[in-house]
């Protein structure tokens, strides 16, 4: 194209990635790949001028209060030690870096995370920073603090688990001597020594240990609500109640024995399954978006979220998020896409009702309170937005528990005529081995682990339920700029302003979209950042912009700037600087997934929102008449929705729309992913081929997640009938409990892994 | 008929130290949960990754 472009063939200072030919930023003479390795290395190494913004510090100034801050601590005047909730770490990167806090803030003398509480413990000295500067500083790199602290459970679970292991094996060991024979005869006092030990410890591994499904039971009962450690609480008091009566009438030992290994083993269950969950989650919650805090007019101070009362006025600015119902005072344009994913910005007029989740698009402006802060609306709009992980519905919960519970007071009355002294241990093995944890757990863990399998086909998934929506996929709408042609747009460019290169670069290198980097690659001008003053993109549309001359851009489209449609125009003051025609260059060898695809059921649909180009003739067969051209986004929504099971596979870019209204959206990544797209995963352009075993793994799954429900419904019959005829006492019951939940997610684990393909 | 002293008897002594010892490993174990051993388990392994930059000043 151009031969002036420079080429370095050297490697970023930052990430140490080999540089692609001219995408270079160059800094104090250092080559950097992007401008955020460019800032990330400037942080760290101290060469500031980067900082937070005075809004941002502003956002903080109400923690100068040291008591507004919980986890602050002052040791002395120039040691103080933050203890601070950021629920926004989620991975070694976060880690690194925020520990690495001291090398660029050098006031802060240490920084320590701890990573599964997602907490950070920040040591500063609060005579050189405020703790608003250092909260501020933490937003600024990406992790906001949360003021919502969790209360920190002293009594951990590792601790309880612990305490009823230790109990178990001392009760079990006094157990011993009466297994082995001890009786009355010549050793009644060893005999209750050991009767008494044993009871001693598992009265304390009740009372330390078991008292969480107690406590859960009363909770679950008081609430009316059926919860799944009802049985488990009924078994274990009763357990105890009737080993207490047997032990001080001198019958017998009782159960204790039973009883700790019951309380241990239902820990340790509880315990695993916990920790594979957070292995899956991707959970974020509502405090993620929502500022902390707003500027209260009336008030004349910073206030938080929650103590907004009706009738306050408060200050939200451009960029913010609206945390309240408000009236605006003043017109306003805001974007509701976290709301209602259409991402046409809406105007609202003086007076009107700001919803909470818009984010304030115009200049900042004040509104009044309408409602009082509520944390629940804004979770509720989250909770329709992420995945629900409850596979089991609480019907399903509360008709297990009732027959369970039905079935071991049977049980317990009929053999109270055969043989007394082994109902009650016959009605809490019943109570016990009834365990619907397989069936809470086969889901997870099956799509779970398919989801890490999916990503060797290229598939990276956000949860593992996309697995269960893809394996029900019946359509798929492609969509054409970047999924069915190359995202490295080659193209044709006329450039009509040479003089104007720069500005034009500068500007197409702030999208992420296709045909912009298609124009930059063409371009091969230096990136000039500080040349543009305004800039903001439309979807579907092009770049609006405004240069330091002041001189108006607009990148895109031909609806855009009045011209008509076809190549991509950029228009500075009316005049036409560029010409750009991105040549169609389709992925040819689609081909034969369309083919395999239709053979799996699917009906593929074209929809795009470009103007009409010809397909290759192989393809025409796959798709047929339905080849929509020329869509806007709200269109394309409109042609998904009626579709039963679409999966839309698109570049997450400028297709929210159709992303939210399909069943399932994936987007199309090709090398460097310079966005977040709003889908359910991503999915790798170069393993596209392969998507058609993608779908035919996700049916398996699904098909393995049945027979896994299938099993575990066979062992609890089978518990449920062995208890019942008496072949089972409640510590054996106890054990097989939990290896019957771990055989069945073995099962599901190993098909998962077994059914994923060949290297 | 009434138990007659039996050399046996030395398991209560036993019984009692064997449970002193082992109250000492629990209390251990209970104080070392409790400040927060076992709170982090995945962050060690990460930031194993971390690498050792040279240091530029007297700061860490």
């Amino acid at each position: 194209m151009d031969s002036n472009a420079q080429h370095y063939d050297s490697s970023c200072s930052f990430c140490e990635q080999p540089i692609d030919g001219s995408a270079v930023v160059i800094r104090r003479e250092r080559l950097f790949c992007c401008a955020g390795c460019a800032t990330a290395h400037d942080m760290l190494s101290g060469d500031s001028g980067y900082g937070p913004a005075p809004e941002l510090l502003s956002k903080y100034e109400h923690l100068v209060v040291a008591t507004a801050a919980e986890g602050f601590q002052r040791y002395s005047s120039t040691a103080a030690l933050w203890e601070v909730s950021l629920p926004a770490i989620h991975c070694t990167s976060c880690l690194i870096l925020l520990e690495r806090m001291p090398e660029w803030l050098d006031e802060v003398t240490d920084v320590r995370v701890s990573f599964s509480a997602k907490r950070a413990s920040v040591h500063f000295n609060p005579e050189l920073v405020s703790i608003s500067v250092v909260a501020a500083w933490l937003d600024f790199v990406g992790y906001p603090p949360s003021l919502i602290t969790a209360k920190k459970q002293h009594s951990s679970e590792v601790m309880k688990l612990g305490i009823a292991g230790f109990a178990m094996g001392n009760a079990m060991m006094s157990a011993f001597p009466e297994y082995f024979g001890l009786d009355a005869q010549g050793h009644s006092e060893l005999l209750i020594l050991f009767r008494y030990s044993t009871a001693f410890f598992a009265t304390v591994s009740l009372i330390i240990a078991g008292r969480f499904y107690l406590e859960s039971a009363w909770k679950a009962i008081r609430g009316r609500t059926w919860s799944l450690d009802i049985p488990i609480a009924i078994g274990m008091t009763a357990l105890w109640g009737w080993s207490s009566m047997l032990l001080v009438q001198g019958t017998s030992g009782g159960y204790f024995d039973s009883l700790s290994g019951l309380i241990f083993f239902l820990l340790l269950g509880k315990f695993l399954q916990r920790r594979t969950y957070a292995a899956f989650s991707f959970e974020r919650t509502v405090n993620d978006f929502l500022p902390l805090s707003v500027f209260c007019v009336n008030r004349g101070q910073f206030v938080r979220l929650g103590d907004l009362q009706e009738g306050d006025t408060i200050e939200l600015a451009k960029g913010g998020i609206v945390p309240a119902e408000v009236h605006a005072l003043s017109e306003v344009e805001i974007d509701y896409s976290f709301i209602t994913g259409e991402s046409q910005p809406v105007s609202v007029k003086t007076g009107n009702t700001l919803l909470v989740g818009g984010k304030i698009l115009s200049e900042g402006l004040r509104a009044t309170v309408a409602k009082k802060a509520q944390s629940t609306s804004v979770e509720q709009l989250w909770k329709d937005d992420a995945p629900d992980t409850g596979w089991v519905s609480p019907k399903m919960t509360a008709w297990f528990t009732l027959t369970v519970i039905a079935l071991a007071i049977v049980g317990g009355l009929v053999w109270w005529d055969i043989n007394p002294t082994r109902a009650i241990e016959i009605s809490v093995s019943v109570l016990i081995i009834a365990c619907p944890c397989a069936l809470s757990l086969a889901a997870p863990f099956a799509y779970g682990t398919a989801a890490g399998v999916l990503s060797k086909y290229g598939v990276f998934l956000k949860s593992g339920r996309g697995v269960e929506e893809l394996s029900k996929t019946k359509h798929i709408a492609w969509d054409k700029t970047g999924t069915l042609t190359g995202q490295n747009i080659a193209g044709d460019l006329e450039l009509h302003r040479r003089e104007w290169s720069g500005e034009l670069a500068s500007i197409v290198a702030r999208s992420a979209h296709p045909i912009a980097a298609g124009i930059r690659r063409a371009l091969d001008a230096e990136i000039l950042p500080e040349a543009i003053t305004q800039w903001r993109e439309v979807n579907g549309e092009g770049i609006h912009a405004r240069d330091i001359h002041g001189r108006t851009w607009f990148v895109g489209s031909g609806a855009g700037c009045g011209r008509p449609a076809g190549p991509t125009y950029a228009v500075c003051d009316g005049t036409l600087a560029a010409l750009y025609r991105p040549s169609a260059a389709y992925r040819t060898e689609l081909t034969l997934v369309f083919r395999e695809l239709e053979d799996l059921g699917i009906t593929h649909h074209l929809i795009s929102g470009d103007i009409p180009r010809e397909l290759p003739q192989e393809w025409h067969a796959s798709f047929a008449d339905r080849i929509h051209f020329e869509r806007s986004p709200g269109q394309k929504a409109q042609l998904i929705t009626p579709l039963e099971n679409c999966l839309f596979i698109g570049d997450g870019l400028n297709d929210i729309d159709a992303m939210k209204s399909a069943a399932i959206g994936l987007a199309v990544v090709e090398g460097k992913l310079g966005y977040f797209p709003k889908s359910d995963g991503i999915l790798f352009a170069d393993q596209l081929h392969q998507f058609a075993h993608v779908l035919r793994y996700s049916k398996r799954m699904v098909a393995t997640v049945k027979a896994a429900y299938i099993l575990s419904l066979v062992y609890n019959l089978t518990g449920v009938v062995l208890a019942l005829l008496g072949h089972l006492s409640p510590v054996i019951a106890a054990v097989l409990m939990p290896l019957s939940s771990i055989s069945v997610v073995l099962f599901v684990v190993l098909f998962a892994w077994g059914f994923a393909p060949k290297d | 008929m009434k138990g007659n002293p039996t050399a046996m008897n030395i398991i209560f002594l036993l019984l009692f130290f064997s449970l002193l010892i082992a109250a000492a490993f629990l209390a251990a174990f209970v104080w070392s949960a409790n400040s927060g051993q076992f709170e982090d388990v995945q962050g060690p392994a990460m930031r194993m990754l971390r690498e050792e930059r040279k240091k530029q000043t007297t700061n860490s």
